[in-house]
């Protein structure tokens, strides 16, 4: 019995692979549905949107990822534009990373597209802009020298919804979605320069980055991973800006299944290796 | 010459922008908004000199056939192929070039990159197996506060036991945010430490040779 258990010490890594990817799959073949507890930074975000008046001064996403890490911004994205359109409030978008550019086109247009909002009235999308730093900080004194043209080439004074922004005090929240340290530079070159308020959507990795930002209140909220986005998809559904629970609320039972398997892994690795060394010691 | 006028540029405009930074005037604004503009082009720069130097380096590699240069070739086709689709779908009148691009990111490159990135959730997943032993008192915290936080972000943490999300938050918002703290500071501490030498010319390796 003690052998069999120190077996578990030292499981082939193919084993570990196959039994990882049943964990991923299974939960999302199956769609096993799961209810999570909502994080306080994702409900300040939350909060902070639904009271941003309808019509007023508008959210600015900035798309500051690359592919690599859309599945897990991509939701937070969606469901935070989901919550503005639903309630008549108006989009500025933008990237700062390059492959952001066609990332958030995507997702704008899309979702603009599910409440019937018109590009130039609703929202303004101006692409990828070269420069990070320098475009943080130009839009604090003048948007449109930062942002002359939107993504179809339309100049700024052609779009009706930016007659009146300005700078950041004509901005009622900046949301950075990134994978690496993007909020970090919006928090120093916009929020502590300019006043203007500052959330953060990272990636599982980056968040924990982000906590003392959270407690100074240099960062409005954080929206975390693919449990962020769930648990801001869980929040709209709940307040019926939107139908039903989208793909971060699927791949969180996923993730779930998964966090727990590698938890049951590290406890039969470390049962083995206790036993192995007992084992070894007798002898 | 070749060294000192950088240096008198780099201590003239550093102590101009940090009082800048403190007069709100209008005349100081403005400077403030060319220079932007200015940096801007510069740093236009950079990508000239990045796509120059990738061409560079992969036409070497065909030249002299070293071992995959067929992939070299993938590279500088895909290069050329997304920018010239990138420039001119934006154009009137040359939308479908635009829907092409966009259909090449969104179905080639994204889910490519996307898979890349999925393999590393299995290696960590080994990973964490093999070295998330409690070897020593440190890993044996590391390890318990590893768990509470893991399970505190999945559902199963609040089945088992309604606290261990507050637990997990706790950890992260306490123990966790004053660790980040102390780092925040002292980078911090240092980037102010860096500039300075830079502004005033004692750290000077940014020329090149190595600050001699």
């Amino acid at each position: 019995m003690l052998k069999f258990l120190a077996k578990f010490g030292k499981l082939d890594r193919r084993i570990v692979f196959a039994l990882l990817l049943a964990a991923i799959l299974i939960p999302l073949l199956f769609s096993v549905k799961s209810h999570f507890y909502v994080d306080a930074a994702t409900r300040s975000i939350y909060d902070y949107v639904d009271h941003i008046e309808p019509n007023g001064r508008p959210l600015m996403i900035s798309f500051d990822y690359d592919p690599q890490v859309a599945a897990e911004l991509d939701p937070m994205a969606r469901a935070v534009l989901r919550h503005c359109f639903a309630r008549g409030v108006k989009v500025v978008g933008l990237s700062l990373a390059p492959q952001g550019d066609a990332i958030g086109e995507g997702i704008i247009t899309k979702v603009a597209k599910e409440y019937g909002k018109k590009n130039g009235i609703d929202y303004c999308y101006f692409g990828y802009r070269p420069g990070m730093t320098i475009i943080m900080l130009q839009m604090g004194v003048n948007v449109k020298k930062a942002l002359p043209l939107d993504y179809y080439q339309t100049p700024y004074d052609s779009l009706p919804m930016m007659h009146n922004i300005h700078n950041y005090d004509d901005i009622a929240l900046v949301l950075s979605l990134a994978g690496s340290t993007y909020p970090y530079s919006w928090i120093i070159f916009a929020g502590t320069k300019f006043k203007v308020k500052i959330a953060a959507g990272q990636t599982a990795v980056m968040a924990p980055d982000n906590y003392p930002f959270l407690q100074t209140g240099q960062l409005v909220g954080q929206l975390g991973g693919m449990k962020g986005g769930a648990e801001y998809e869980q929040l709209i559904v709940e307040a019926g800006y939107y139908h039903k629970s989208d793909i971060a609320s699927k791949a969180m039972s996923a993730i779930a299944y998964s966090h727990l398997l590698i938890i049951l892994l590290i406890i039969l690795g470390n049962i083995g290796y206790f036993i192995s060394k007992k084992i070894e010691q007798k002898k | 010459m070749k060294r000192q006028i950088p240096l008198i540029i780099v201590l003239t405009l550093g102590i101009f922008f940090f009082i800048q930074f403190f007069v709100p005037s209008q005349i100081s604004t403005n400077i403030y908004q060319t220079t932007l503009q200015w940096t801007l082009v510069i740093s236009a720069f950079a990508i000239v000199l990045a796509i120059g130097s990738l061409v560079n380096h992969h036409m070497l590699k065909i030249k002299r056939r070293k071992p995959h240069w067929w992939n070299s070739i993938v590279t500088l086709v895909a290069l050329v192929v997304m920018a010239l689709l990138g420039i001119f779908g934006r154009v009137k009148g040359l939308e479908p070039l635009g829907e092409l691009y966009r259909k090449l990111f969104h179905y080639v490159q994204s889910p490519m990159d996307q898979a890349m990135f999925a393999i590393l959730a299995f290696y960590m997943a080994s990973a964490a197996y093999r070295a998330f032993r409690a070897r020593s008192q440190e890993a044996a915290l590391l390890l318990i506060s590893g768990f509470i936080v893991m399970l505190g972000v999945i559902p199963f943490g609040s089945m088992i036991w309604s606290k261990i999300p507050d637990i997990a938050e706790w950890i992260m918002m306490v123990p966790n945010m004053a660790a980040k703290r102390g780092i925040l500071f002292g980078v911090g501490l240092g980037m102010t430490a860096t500039s300075l030498k830079i502004i005033l010319g004692i750290e000077r390796s940014w020329l090149g040779g190595g600050g001699k």
